[in-house]
């Protein structure tokens, strides 16, 4: 298989376990699990299935890495074509990338207080539901904020798509002459 | 430019969040659409354009 392809091949495999694991974090578990307007709701779903919530954490880690990866292979893929456009891509996402950590920090935080025990004896049940509340309604408001890079890289990338059908430029002997 | 307006419905007025959502999806999908063009297609090298080499005669001085 050629070179090229092989990378384009790469980034498809891996934008389809970002499009599966994300569609896991960002639609089935809220789904499962929050409940919109209403975090104290919300809080008694995620003691109930921890499991689910813990696996949501996870996912959404592998899902950030993964997403990543994606944006370095389309780069190697792209950066033939226009280097600054396909850097201005990477960078959108490695601006995003943060959010989306602190975002999994804020849900390890939100279980951290809803369960019991530990330092946290110290704090009553309204204090550690009022904080997992705070922790709930920041991780739901992560993801408008991510939103926006979500959608920005996407314009460098279209135009990179577009430019590279409009002037017949050769990928490989762009990514040759860059490299 | 979808997710840019899912955002600020998001920060600006959540309570349609769910409906913007719900109107924007089939939008979404053209990233699905790349996804799927990446994995099957994959990528096609194209020739360069061929730029006409200048007929340069040469000079006596050189």
């Amino acid at each position: 298989m050629h070179p090229l392809k092989k990378t384009a091949r790469v980034a498809g495999w891996l934008y389809l376990l970002v499009v599966l694991t994300g569609a896991f974090v960002l639609m089935y578990v809220p789904g499962k699990l929050f409940v919109l307007g209403d975090a104290p709701a919300t809080a008694r779903n995620i003691l109930a299935h921890q499991a689910l919530f813990q696996a949501h954490i996870v996912v959404g880690l592998a899902s950030e890495l993964l997403f990543i990866a994606v944006v370095l292979v389309l780069y190697r893929l792209l950066k033939g074509v226009d280097f600054e456009l396909a850097a201005l891509m990477v960078l959108l996402i490695l601006i995003d990338a943060p959010l989306a950590f602190l975002s999994v920090a804020n849900e390890v935080g939100t279980l951290t207080f809803l369960r019991e025990g530990g330092f946290l004896a110290a704090f009553g049940p309204p204090q550690r539901d009022t904080l997992a509340t705070l922790m709930i309604n920041l991780d739901i408001l992560g993801t408008p904020v991510s939103e926006i890079f979500w959608g920005l890289w996407l314009l460098p990338l279209g135009v990179l798509v577009y430019a590279r059908r409009l002037f017949r430029v050769s990928w490989a002997s762009g990514c040759a002459s860059t490299a | 430019m979808t997710y840019l307006v899912l955002s600020a419905v998001g920060l600006l007025a959540p309570a349609y969040g769910k409906l913007a959502l719900t109107i924007a999806t089939p939008v979404l999908f053209g990233e699905v659409a790349l996804m799927l063009w990446l994995l099957i297609v994959g990528a096609r090298e194209r020739p360069l354009a061929v730029v006409p080499r200048l007929q340069v005669e040469s000079h006596p001085l050189t």
